[in-house]
């Protein structure tokens, strides 16, 4: 499915994935999470290669699929505590990331009866426990109302102004934004693309 | 901590909060089924001619031998599964009989059968049935037909043996013929009275308590197959991203299937605990119950860990293989229900085919059956024990190969 990838970014900017339903995108997110295996190739952070180092891969990757990687019927709290001390929850929600994530607010609400964008921001909050300087997220705002979508964005947007990295995979206009480069999958070769803001253009492209 | 015993915990967690769901659920099950085995019961109990094997005679039953042979096949042991010979004296009757399905079969016996036998004029009897199949009714009606044929035979070499004899010795011919009839009629009567015939001995199997019905442990081993229906709505929420991120974490597909694994296998045993205190409870202070006091329910609740364990992993692979809901919900049901049937939970094994039989004794089911059946008679054995572990193995092995099939295989869709 996916031929010869080759792309790099650079430490605290945000990489957009494009293509078509079933081009790859997805596999390549899987692939660099350290879910499926590549025929052959690299991951390099810092020119360290992670592949054969699957516990530096785990806590250099953050990664969050589509979907919703929860257990439903437990809180906030609980789906936390599959990552985080209990220690670490207090202070991240005082000062660390569950707190710009705002996950404080719904930290005892069953995920079944949480929002799309509660869910979303406490998958997020879930992936960002060993602090990865790589962030992978799959259609992030998929489904989401604006003002969710604005508030997941707007923290993404201060992952990157500290210095992380994300690979975003999307559709929405609204996550590319964030975006500083763009790469469309097309054959199983990622192409540059220029993306300018016109959609009608991005999908002829696609 | 270990992310695999955080995991545990927290499926554990999550179990447990879907108890009263689970507690509704077991409980309109049993209603069901309860209902469902009384009406099967109470209609063969109370309605005993439904289990019967009726056929009809039509003809010539006025002979001695003859009257005497329906009259004991007729007092014949009252198994489920016996035979009611009826006499009727028109065959016309009798074949309208047989066209509303009243008898599966009506034999017409021809004029003065039993004298013209006796004179050496064997005549044919008829048989005549619904259909030439070879079904149930037809078979037993052919069993009985060389079985009468048989005693009219050897009846009749006794007669005129015992006729020869008396003439050689001086015996009147009139009163030898009588007494010739006199003793093959007595004969017949030794022969043919099955209730004397024969005498059941029990004896108890090594000093434990006999069990008079392995219809409990069929139904226990059905019953803990059905209830995995019962836990659709746990297996339902089940995340496949989930899996994706702690897989991607380094918690793969064995670590994950083995915490979900222990929590359900956990849950269910602490579910069956609500009603083993109830039981052993009743059987303790309330002994005067007969279920209560024939089934020794102190072994059989302990005993029940085993082939739960086993039972366990059966549904937990195969809510891992159906992935939906309903889907799973179904596929347990089918397979409890099959597995239940052919192994003997419902009817005996004996009651099925020889290849049914064989092909049972490979199946889960069976041996879960087979270990209570032990277990109450104070024998388990190895060789059971072995077996279902081997089956234990087998469906956590294949629960993991279709969770590492899902994880790798399904990507986001995007």
């Amino acid at each position: 499915m996916l031929n010869g990838i080759t792309f790099s970014v650079e430490a605290g900017r945000c990489v957009a994935i494009l293509g078509k339903n079933g081009c790859g995108k997805s596999t390549l997110l899987s692939i660099l999470a350290g879910v499926q295996r590549c025929d052959s190739g690299e991951l390099l952070i810092d020119g360290h290669p992670l592949f054969s180092r699957p516990a530096e891969l785990r806590r250099n990757i953050g990664y969050v699929p589509q979907g919703t990687p929860l257990i439903e019927e437990l809180s906030a709290r609980d789906n936390l505590l599959l990552w985080y001390a209990k220690a670490e929850i207090e202070r991240e929600l005082n000062e660390g990331v569950l707190d710009l994530l705002g996950i404080g607010d719904f930290l005892k609400t069953p995920v079944s009866k949480m929002s799309g964008g509660m869910k979303k921001r406490l998958s997020i909050g879930c992936a960002m426990q060993t602090r990865p300087p790589v962030l992978l997220l799959d259609e992030p705002c998929a489904a989401l109302d604006i003002e969710c979508k604005e508030r997941i964005l707007r923290y993404l947007s201060d992952y990157k102004s500290r210095g992380g990295t994300l690979v975003l995979i999307s559709h929405d206009p609204m996550e590319l934004s964030i975006c500083d480069e763009y790469k469309i999958m097309r054959g199983g070769i990622l192409h540059d693309y220029a993306y300018d803001g016109d959609v009608a253009r991005l999908v002829q492209a696609l | 901590m270990n992310r695999a015993i955080k995991y545990f915990r927290l499926q554990l967690k999550r179990f447990f909060k879907l108890t009263p769901t689970v507690i509704v659920l077991s409980a309109l099950l049993l209603g069901a089924l309860g209902m469902a085995f009384y009406g099967m019961f109470a209609d063969s109990e109370s309605d005993e001619k439904n289990s019967l094997i009726n056929i009809g005679i039509v003809g010539d039953t006025e002979d001695s031998y003859l009257g005497m042979a329906i009259n004991a096949l007729q007092n014949l042991d009252s198994s489920r599964f016996s035979i009611a010979v009826e006499t009727i004296s028109d065959e016309a009757f009798a074949a309208e009989k047989l066209r509303r399905g009243e008898l599966v079969a009506y034999i017409v016996m021809p004029d003065n059968f039993i004298s013209e036998a006796i004179s050496g004029n064997m005549q044919k009897i008829t048989c005549v049935t619904s259909s030439g199949a070879a079904d149930f009714g037809t078979r037993i009606t052919e069993e009985l037909m060389k079985t009468v044929t048989e005693i009219v035979a050897n009846s009749q070499k006794a007669v005129y043996g015992y006729h020869r004899a008396a003439l050689d010795n001086g015996v009147p011919p009139d009163k030898a013929y009588d007494q010739g009839n006199a003793v093959a009629l007595e004969e017949l009567g030794a022969i043919l009275n099955r209730e004397g015939a024969y005498e059941i001995v029990e004896v108890g199997t090594s000093g434990a308590d006999a069990i008079d019905d392995p219809l409990i442990c069929g139904m226990t081993v059905l019953l803990l197959m059905l209830w995995g229906i019962t836990c659709c709505t746990i297996f339902a929420a089940r995340s496949t991203p989930l899996s994706r991120v702690l897989f991607s974490k380094g918690t793969g597909a064995v670590a994950q299937i083995l915490g979900e694994y222990a929590a359900y296998l956990l849950f269910m045993t602490s579910i069956l605990t609500i009603p083993a205190v109830v039981f052993t409870a009743a059987a303790r202070f309330l002994p005067s119950i007969p279920l209560l006091e024939q089934y020794n329910f102190t072994r059989l609740f302990p005993g029940i860990i085993i082939p739960l364990i086993t039972i366990a992993a059966m549904q937990f692979f195969l809510y891992e293989a159906a992935g939906g809901m309903v889907s799973g919900a179904l596929l347990q049901f089918f397979c409890a229900m099959g597995l239940g049937y052919i192994s003997g939970c419902v009817y005996p094994a004996y009651f099925f085919p020889r290849q049914v039989q064989d092909a049972a004794a490979w199946l889960p089911a069976w041996y879960c059956r087979l270990w209570l059946d032990e277990l109450l008679a104070g024998v388990p054995s190895l060789k059971t024990f072995v077996i279902l572990a081997a089956y234990f193995f087998l469906f956590l092995l294949l629960s993991v190969l279709i969770r590492r099939v899902r994880i790798k295989r399904e990507g986001g869709g995007a």
